[in-house]
């Protein structure tokens, strides 16, 4: 007789069986099983065993304190609900003082649009269009050939 | 209704003997269909008169799902406090989705799987601080084993019943928190697995393993301690 079940045996569908979880079809073949091997009868009474040292815990809850936590939902729910707004108000003003503030007391001189910037920018703006580039220099021999065709 | 909402067990489904409210309708009709149905149109209005910022409609809904919604978490969890704030916090995620909520499936359904699902967090959390800080638990708090209603006996068969349950409850902690919830939805709450497999998003196969593996090692643990009892 084996001592435990082996590798061979249905371990997954004696646990499943021990719980109530398997079809009779399946139990058809465990019985089968179970009447031949010891060590797995002995492995589903142990689980059974174990199913029955854990009982449903259950909390006794009065109908008084159902109140109480609804009451303490609805509470929460009421204390979230008119703060949302004033909070995004609270926080919307802040953000245009804070705005106001820095572009009054900028400092002279760091505009980042100005002067070596702003041609820079320029630049770098002409340099991804580079359609406009191959046109410029069409528009260049363009030029030529009107002052070749010129009279005179 | 959905099909998970078709399985849950009856008295996950609003019976009288579970309902704080105790507004529910008669139970007298063939089949229980009538008071289901009432308690369907009544929570259809409730919710309809909630959505519309009806604070007092949206107490009502809490109130009838509290006794069911606590327990579940409370069986997930362990702990009645932790539970509370699981429950409060999936009655906040409910009043944040009415405006979305189209009624497929009851509420009970709806909370049953947000509860479920923040079930998971919090023990994964707390796997995680136990890991890190060693945290352990306080010895005082309510233990779900022992708070379940026990077989009278000898002195002696008291003691072993508590120490088993203090181990086995051990054993649970150590279970990973999918395991865990998966187990205490089929052992204690009589989910099929389909439903869990549903509930949770995973294969039924999947399910099926991770229930194996918790039973297995529950069985190991109360193996080991009927041997040191010996």
């Amino acid at each position: 007789m084996k001592d435990r079940p082996d590798s061979a045996c249905p371990r997954e569908e004696i646990a499943l069986f021990a719980i109530g979880e398997l079809s009779p079809e399946e139990q058809g073949g465990l019985r089968d099983h179970l009447a031949r091997c010891a060590a797995c009868r002995e492995e589903l009474d142990g689980l059974r065993t174990t199913l029955a040292a854990l009982p449903r815990p259950s909390l006794d809850i009065s109908p008084a304190e159902a109140r109480r936590f609804a009451a303490r939902v609805r509470g929460r729910i009421e204390e979230k609900s008119p703060s949302r707004l004033p909070a995004w108000g609270s926080a919307l003003a802040a953000a245009g003082v804070l705005a106001l503030a820095l572009f009054v007391l900028r400092p002279a001189g760091l505009d980042p649009a100005g002067g070596e910037n702003r041609r820079m920018v320029a630049e770098i703006d002409l340099l991804e269009n580079l359609d406009l580039l191959q046109n410029l220099e069409l528009l260049e021999d363009l030029d030529l050939l009107q002052e070749l065709e010129e009279p005179g | 209704m959905s099909s998970t909402a078709k399985a849950l067990p009856s008295r996950f489904l609003g019976s009288r003997q579970e309902t704080a409210s105790g507004k529910d309708g008669v139970d007298s009709l063939p089949g229980g269909q009538y008071p289901l149905a009432m308690e369907a149109a009544r929570e259809h209005i409730l919710v309809a008169r909630a959505r519309e910022g009806d604070a007092a409609s949206f107490e009502e809904l809490v109130l009838s799902h509290t006794p069911r919604i606590l327990n579940l978490a409370f069986r997930l969890v362990g702990d009645r406090d932790e539970a509370e704030d699981i429950a409060q916090e999936a009655f906040l995620r409910l009043h944040r989705s009415l405006g979305t909520f189209r009624g497929e499936s009851r509420i009970a359904t709806w909370l049953y799987r947000t509860v479920t699902r923040l079930g998971i967090d919090h023990l994964r959390r707390e796997k995680l601080k136990r890991n890190i800080f060693f945290f352990r638990r306080e010895e005082e708090d309510a233990d779900p084993v022992e708070t379940a209603p026990d077989h009278r006996g000898t002195p002696r068969d008291l003691l072993l019943a508590k120490e088993m349950g203090i181990r086995l409850r051990r054993a649970l902690d150590r279970l990973s928190a999918r395991q865990r919830t998966i187990f205490s939805l089929r052992h204690f709450e009589e989910l099929p697995l389909k439903e869990i497999a549903g509930l949770l998003g995973l294969e039924e196969g999947t399910v099926k393993a991770h229930l194996h593996r918790a039973l297995t090692a529950l069985r190991r643990e109360l193996k080991e301690s009927r041997e040191e009892t010996l």
